[in-house]
């Protein structure tokens, strides 16, 4: 059984990440993702891999969310158009956290889903390959894809190569 | 080279995503540690209990359905006969003679006795009134009474 200290501590480590992977899917990510971890609690021994069972009963959680929500806002389209609000704003960051989460929500649901369990979540392609239901190599490249795309919107400046710079 | 140029812009996009933080301003984490605990602590006592007690009274239920008929003992019984009580004699009742145009009161049949008696002739009072009184039965005969010189003589 898992303890209070070993809990908090991987709320603190996952449980924004885990929202932010929740909210590709569904609007209450917060709740889906207390569910996750309400879960995890009651189980009688922690699974091997946290980060991934985590993932895996969010993204379930968040998808059964999601169809309750699409029924319930089938009407509502102003809520779909609405910026997200994914990101904390902060002055230290190179990207834009309102821009960066606009540019993100544009993507494919299968490249977004894959840059945030890796990107956030910190799983391996292998781990994403598993809870998404394809190969990691298949994970791998919905990632670049993903990652190139975003390039494309946010357009990155490239940086300049040390060789060259000087 | 242009490869290692696109290699480089997407691993400086990457650094830069790393550094947005995750917003959950609306994570409630004191009401997630303490639903944890609740779940925590859930024991599956009561459930197995009551899984245990449920089919106990399912498998009682059987048996009350499916059990077969009691079997029929036919014994002999010997009662002690009540013991005859000696007949009373039978009292003569006066006949009750009506007046004439009144109709005789029917009456169920009652038991004999004083009270049977008593009900018949408290209901023909009841209904004719001091006519349904029956006449007084006649009065046995007094014997004689001595007269004075037979009185004195004895003296």
């Amino acid at each position: 059984m898992m303890g209070p200290e070993q809990l908090s501590r991987l709320v603190d480590d996952y449980a924004a990440a885990l929202v932010l992977y929740a909210r590709q899917w569904c609007a209450a990510a917060e709740d889906v993702v207390q569910e996750a971890f309400v879960k995890l609690a009651s189980q009688r021994s922690p699974p091997e891999n946290v980060a991934g069972w985590l993932h895996c009963v969010v993204r379930n959680g968040a998808r059964a969310t999601a169809r309750a929500e699409r029924r319930r806002r089938r009407h509502e389209s102003a809520a779909a158009l609405r910026i997200p609000d994914w990101f904390a704003p902060s002055e230290a960051t190179r990207l834009d956290a309102a821009t960066a989460a606009a540019a993100l929500q544009e993507l494919p649901l299968e490249q977004r889903e894959t840059l945030v369990a890796h990107l956030w979540g910190g799983l391996t392609f292998e781990q994403i390959g598993e809870l998404t239901g394809v190969s990691s190599s298949t994970a791998h490249r919905r990632y670049l894809a993903g990652l190139a795309a975003l390039r494309e919107r946010l357009r990155v400046p490239c940086p300049k190569d040390p060789k060259t710079a000087n | 080279m242009s490869e290692r140029s696109e290699n480089r812009e997407l691993t400086a996009l990457e650094s830069a995503l790393r550094e947005l933080q995750p917003r959950a301003q609306a994570m409630d984490r004191a009401l997630l540690m303490y639903r944890a605990g609740r779940a925590s602590a859930y024991s599956c006592l009561w459930p197995l209990a009551t899984m245990a007690t449920t089919t106990l009274a399912a498998v009682f239920a059987v048996f009350l359905l499916i059990r077969p008929a009691p079997p029929v003992v036919e014994r002999i019984v010997y009662v002690p006969a009540p013991a005859v009580e000696p007949q009373s004699s039978v009292v003569e009742q006066p006949e009750i003679t009506l007046p004439t145009g009144m109709e005789p009161l029917v009456m169920e049949p009652a038991a004999s006795g004083p009270r049977a008696r008593y009900v018949q002739m408290e209901e023909s009072v009841l209904r004719w009134g001091l006519k349904g009184i029956p006449p007084p039965p006649p009065a046995p005969p007094l014997p004689d009474t001595p007269t004075i010189e037979q009185l004195l003589q004895s003296l």
